[in-house]
C-alpha cells in the first residue's frame, strides 16, 4: 500500500509553485517613477508586477500625523462668504458694504429693495447659510448641523492640496488618509522634510495704509502685520505694516506661477480675469502708495505702486534663495491650504538606516535558519532536515503571500519573519515527538507517522489560533510598523501550518514509500 | 547518520509538579519584585508613551557623548537624554518636550528645537538632494556647505498622541489576554482559562519588570513585543493543557498530580526543542539584526523564556491548586467513531483462535453483526505501552479484510 495519496502532491506542488511565482517579482529591481511619476516596472511577463511594499521605516520617508486647526474654520468660511458674496453682488451691479466678524457677515446695502433682491442672489451660493434680514441689512451666519458640513469638507480640501502639492513636487507614492475628524496621516516614502507641504501659504495682495502705524488702528478695517524675517538686513529692526483688511487680490485668483532671475530672483504669477480686474482697480485708485503682499500673516514684499498694472502680472521679489522661490512658486500654483495644520506626530527615517535594516534583517534572517536547521538536523535527523526544508519553503511562501496582497514590510514585520522562522518548526517538533512515541509504543513506521501526525493536529490548531488571535488584536489596534509585524506575523502562521502539515507529511511520506523503511531514524 | 541529540531520555519521568510549591513562590515573588519596581522605579517610557523628540543621529567621525550632550545642551531647551547607538559615530538624543499651555506651543518648540539642532550639525544631503542645493547656490549665489551629519532618524509624538496611545497599547494587551483566556475556555474547562490567563497576566507582568529593572526603552515595538510574548506562552501552555487534558481522560482514576506530571513529561521535549529552535532565531536577531529593534528583540528573547517556564511551572501548577481533579474527566478512551468501533470491538470479543478473533458489535447503523479479525503480533518484543496503540492496530487490520 501506497502511503502517498495522490491529492497530497497535487496540493502541495501546486501550492509551492503558486507561492513560488508571487515570490518571484521580489527577484527583480523594484519598480522606479519617472518624469512624469508613471510607474516602471522590471518585472517581466508572466509574472505578475506585484512586490513587497517597504515601509517607510525600510525604505526611509516621512510618517506625520497633522490635525487640521478648525478653531478658525467658521471665522474663515464667514471671510469667503464676504469675498464670494460681495463678489456676486457687486457683478450684478448691487452697491454694498460687507464686514465679517467670526460667526456672521453683515450686508449693508442701499435699501429694503437691494437687500431683498440680493438676498436671492446669496441664498443660491450659499444654501447651508443662515438668513436674518433688518431693513437694508442682511446677516449671514451658519447652524451648527451645516457647520459640521464645512468642517468635514474644510478636511478633505486640506488632504487634497496636500497631495496636489506632493505631486507637484513629483514625489512617489505618498499616502495620505483623513483619520477621524480634524486628524490627517501623511506618509510619503523617500522624503525627509515634508514641512512645506503643509504651509497654509496663503498670499493675499493689500494696499498699505497711509494711516500712521502707531496710532490705534481701527481693527475691522485695517491689521497690522510684522514683515518677514527674511526681508531683513543684519542688524535692522523689524517693522510692521498697517494694512487694510480687505484684500485686493486673493490667492485663489492666482493662475500660472513661474521664477524669474532676471532683477535677483523672484517668484512671477498671473491672475485670472476677475484677480485682473481687481488688481488693475486697486492700482489704479492707488497710484503712489505702497502695496503690502502677504504669505501667512507676513508682508514678504511691500511694493511701490508706480502705475495701473492691467496685465495681470505679479512679481515678488522678497529676498529669496532660488530653491526657495521655485518651492515658493510651485506650491503656490497648488493653493492654500483651508485651513492651518499642525503636526502632532512625525517620524522621519533616513534612507542610509532603512537600507541598513534591510541588510541586517536578511543577515538575521539567514543566520536564523542556519542554525535553526543544524539544530533539528542534529535532533530528528533525516526529518529534522525535512522540516528545514519545509522551512525554507515556508519563507518563500511567506514572501509571496506578502507580495500577492500588497502588504507592507516593516523592521518589526522583519522581528516578525526572524521569530517565525524560530516557531515554523513548532509543529514539526511536535508532530515529531508525537512520532517518536508511537514508533516506541511498536508500532510501524508508516502507522507512526499517520498517528503522530493525526494526534498532534488539533494541539497545532490551538496553539497556533491563540498566537493569531494576539496578532490579530495587534493589527487592530496597532499603527504603522506594528501592523506591519502583526500581518507577517499571521501570514506567517498560516504558511507555516501548511508547510509543516502538508509539505512535511509528503515529503515523508515519499520517503516511506521508496524505501519502506523497518525503522524510523527518528 | 549522525547520532541525534536527545534533550531528554526518551521516557523522562521527572517529578517537575514536585517543585510546585518553590516555583508557585518564585512566581509569586518575580511578579511582586516586577510591580514594586514598576511602581518604585517606574519605566523607561520611549518618547511613543511619554512624547518627546527623537533624533538618531550619525556624525562623520568619532564622538564623546559628553561634547554632543553639553552642545545639546547649550541650545537652551532643557538637557537632552543622549547615549551611544551602536558606535562611536552613532548617538541618540531625546528631548524631553517641557509641558506647554497648549499644543500650539508644544509645537512651537519641537520646531524651534529641530532647527536649532539642524543648525548646530548641519545635515548631510543625499544624492538627490544634493543636487538641488549646489543648483540652488550657484544660482542664488550662496555659499553652501554640505554638512557632516546623517539624520537617521527623527521622531516626534505630541503629549496628546502619546496619551492615545498608551491607552490603545493597555487596550490592547487586556483585550488580547481576555481573547485567549476566552477561546481556552471554550476548548478547554474553566480551570484550565483562569490558570492560562493567570499566566499570562505572570509573563505580562514580569515583562514590564524586565523593562522596570534594566530600563529598557518602554515604547510601541515594546507593546508588541508584550502581546507575541501572550501569543508564545500560550502557545505553550496550550499544548501542555492539550496533552494534560488528553491524559487526564485516559488516566482519570489516578491522583491529578500524577497525570499532569506524565503530561509534562510526554511534552517536556517538544516544549524545550520549540524554546531554544525560537530563542536560536532570536538570538541572531540580537547579533546581527538592525539596533533598532534590539530592545524589542531582548523582551521577546524574556518572553521565550518565561513563557516555557509559566507553561512548566506555574500555569500547570495553578491547575493542581485550583483543585482540578482527574476524575472530573469522561473516562475516554477515544474521540471518534471509528475508535468508538475498535473500542466495542476490544470489550466484545467472543472467541480467540490462533491467530483470528471473533466479536459481535453494533454498527452505526445500530445493527448488530459479527465480524473477524486477523491478528497480527508486534514482531519486536518491545514492551506495549499504550493500550491505545494496540486497539487501533486490530482495527486497521479489521479494516483491511
Amino acid at each position: 500500500m501506497s502511503y502517498t495519496r495522490w491529492w497530497q502532491p497535487v496540493v502541495v506542488v501546486f501550492v509551492v509553485l503558486a507561492g513560488m511565482y508571487f515570490a518571484a517579482p521580489n527577484l527583480f529591481p523594484r519598480a522606479t517613477y519617472d518624469d512624469t511619476n508613471t510607474a516602471q516596472n522590471y518585472v517581466p511577463a508572466p509574472f505578475l508586477p506585484f512586490q513587497v511594499n517597504l515601509g517607510l521605516d525600510l525604505q526611509g520617508g516621512s510618517y506625520r500625523l497633522v490635525r487640521v486647526d478648525l478653531e478658525d474654520a467658521r471665522a474663515s468660511y464667514m471671510q469667503d462668504i464676504q469675498r464670494i458674496g460681495s463678489n456676486a453682488l457687486r457683478d450684478q451691479g448691487i452697491a454694498l458694504r460687507a464686514t465679517a466678524s467670526d460667526t456672521n457677515v453683515r450686508f449693508q446695502f442701499r435699501d429694503e429693495t437691494a437687500m431683498l433682491g440680493a438676498r436671492e442672489i446669496l441664498r443660491g451660493q450659499f444654501p447651508n447659510g443662515n438668513f436674518t434680514d433688518e431693513g437694508a441689512v442682511l446677516t449671514v451666519g451658519i447652524d451648527d448641523e451645516a457647520f459640521e458640513v464645512v468642517k468635514s469638507e474644510t478636511v478633505q480640501s486640506v488632504r487634497d492640496t496636500i497631495e496636489r502639492r506632493i505631486d507637484a513636487f513629483g514625489l512617489t507614492e505618498p499616502s495620505i488618509r483623513i483619520q477621524g475628524q480634524d486628524r490627517i496621516l501623511i506618509e510619503v516614502p523617500g522624503v525627509s522634510n515634508i514641512d512645506e507641504y503643509l504651509q497654509k501659504l496663503e498670499l493675499t495682495i493689500h494696499i498699505v495704509s497711509r494711516a500712521n502705524a502707531t496710532r490705534n488702528p481701527n481693527e475691522t478695517l485695517f491689521m497690522l502685520l510684522p514683515d518677514a524675517e527674511r526681508m531683513l538686513q543684519p542688524g535692522q529692526e523689524p517693522i510692521s505694516y498697517l494694512i487694510e483688511r480687505e484684500a485686493c487680490v486673493d490667492g485663489a485668483d492666482i493662475q500660472g506661477t513661474g521664477v524669474s532671475s532676471e532683477y535677483g530672483v523672484a517668484v512671477t504669477f498671473t491672475l485670472n480675469n476677475r484677480g485682473t480686474k481687481d488688481f488693475a482697480s486697486c492700482t489704479r485708485n492707488n497710484v503712489g502708495e505702497r502695496l503690502a503682499i502677504v504669505l501667512d500673516g507676513e508682508v514678504i514684499s511691500a511694493p511701490n505702486v508706480n502705475e495701473a498694472i492691467t496685465t495681470g502680472a505679479v512679481q515678488i521679489s522678497g529676498g529669496f534663495a532660488f530653491e526657495e522661490a521655485r518651492n515658493l512658486s510651485t506650491l503656490l500654483g497648488t493653493g492654500s491650504l483651508a485651513a492651518e495644520v499642525e503636526s502632532i506626530e512625525e517620524r522621519v527615517v533616513g534612507p542610509g538606516l532603512g537600507a541598513e535594516s534591510i541588510n541586517k534583517g536578511a543577515i538575521a534572517c539567514l543566520v536564523a535558519m542556519a542554525l535553526v536547521l543544524v539544530f533539528m538536523a542534529f535532533a530528528y535527523g533525516l526529518f529534522g532536515l525535512m522540516a528545514t526544508v519545509a522551512l525554507v519553503v515556508n519563507l518563500v511562501m511567506l514572501l509571496g503571500l506578502l507580495s500577492l496582497f500588497g502588504a507592507t514590510l516593516t523592521l518589526p514585520g522583519i522581528a516578525g519573519i526572524v521569530l517565525t522562522v524560530g516557531m515554523a518548526v513548532d509543529a514539526n517538533v511536535l508532530v515529531f515527538e508525537r512520532i517518536r512515541e508511537e514508533a516506541r509504543a511498536g508500532l510501524d513506521p508508516g502507522d507512526s507517522v499517520a498517528s503522530g501526525y493525526g494526534a498532534a493536529f488539533s494541539t497545532i490548531l490551538d496553539a497556533n489560533l491563540t498566537t493569531v488571535i494576539a496578532a490579530v488584536l495587534l493589527a487592530a489596534f496597532g499603527t504603522g510598523p506594528i501592523q506591519g509585524f502583526a500581518i507577517t506575523l499571521t501570514m506567517g502562521i498560516l504558511t507555516s501550518m501548511f508547510t509543516a502539515l502538508l509539505l512535511t507529511r509528503l515529503l515523508i511520506n515519499l520517503w516511506l514509500d521508496g524505501f519502506k523503511p523497518s525503522k524510523l531514524p527518528i | 547518520m549522525f547520532p541525534l541529540i536527545r534533550l531528554f531520555p526518551s521516557n523522562s519521568n521527572i517529578n517537575l509538579l514536585g517543585f510546585r510549591r518553590i516555583t508557585l513562590i518564585a512566581s509569586v515573588l518575580l511578579v511582586a519584585v516586577s510591580l514594586g519596581m514598576f511602581f518604585s522605579r517606574g519605566l523607561n517610557l520611549g518618547i511613543d508613551f511619554k512624547g518627546g523628540l527623537l533624533f538618531d543621529l550619525r556624525f562623520s567621525e568619532t564622538v564623546t557623548i559628553d561634547d554632543i550632550k553639553a552642545e545639546l545642551s547649550d541650545l537652551g531647551y532643557g538637557t537632552p537624554e543622549v547615549q551611544a547607538f551602536g558606535s562611536d559615530r552613532d548617538v541618540k538624543a531625546v528631548f524631553a518636550i517641557p509641558s506647554a499651555s497648549s499644543e500650539d506651543e508644544e509645537i512651537a518648540i519641537v520646531r524651534d528645537i529641530k532647527s536649532a539642532v539642524r543648525e548646530l550639525y548641519p545635515p548631510l544631503l543625499d544624492s538627490d538632494d544634493l543636487e538641488l542645493a549646489e543648483q540652488a547656490a550657484t544660482e542664488g549665489g550662496y555659499a553652501f556647505v554640505n554638512g557632516a551629519v546623517e539624520y537617521r532618524r527623527v521622531e516626534n509624538v505630541g503629549s496628546k498622541i502619546s496619551g492615545e496611545l498608551a491607552q490603545k497599547g493597555a487596550l490592547a494587551t487586556a483585550l488580547a489576554l481576555l481573547a485567549i483566556a476566552a477561546y481556552i475556555w471554550f476548548r478547554f474547562e474553566w480551570q484550565f482559562a483562569i490558570a492560562a490567563l493567570l499566566a499570562l497576566t505572570h509573563d505580562v507582568l514580569t515583562t514590564i519588570g524586565l523593562f522596570a529593572i534594566f530600563q529598557f526603552t518602554f515604547d510601541l515595538p515594546t507593546v508588541a513585543a508584550i502581546l507575541t510574548i501572550a501569543g508564545y506562552s500560550i502557545n505553550d501552555t496550550v499544548v501542555v493543557f492539550d496533552r494534560a487534558r488528553e491524559e487526564m481522560r485516559r488516566y482519570n482514576e489516578r491522583p491529578v498530580i500524577e497525570v499532569l506530571n506524565i503530561a509534562l513529561n510526554r511534552t517536556l521535549s517538544r516544549t524545550l526543542m520549540t524554546s531554544l529552535t525560537t530563542l536560536l532565531a532570536l538570538l541572531a536577531l540580537f547579533l546581527f539584526g538592525p539596533l533598532v529593534i534590539r530592545d524589542f528583540t531582548i523582551a521577546l528573547m524574556w518572553g521565550v523564556v518565561i513563557g516555557t517556564y509559566s507553561s512548566l511551572f506555574f500555569a500547570t501548577p495553578m491547575l493542581v491548586v485550583m483543585g482540578l481533579s482527574a476524575r472530573a474527566f469522561d473516562k475516554k478512551i477515544v474521540d471518534d467513531d471509528e475508535d468508538d468501533y475498535a473500542a466495542q470491538l476490544a470489550a466484545s470479543v467472543t472467541q480467540v483462535d490462533d491467530d483470528e478473533i471473533r466479536a459481535r458489535v453494533r454498527g452505526k447503523d445500530g445493527v448488530e453483526r459479527t465480524v473477524e479479525a486477523e491478528m497480527i503480533l508486534p514482531e519486536d518484543d518491545g514492551p506495549i505501552v499504550s493500550s491505545r496503540t494496540k486497539r487501533k492496530k486490530k482495527k486497521r487490520n479489521l479494516g483491511r479484510k
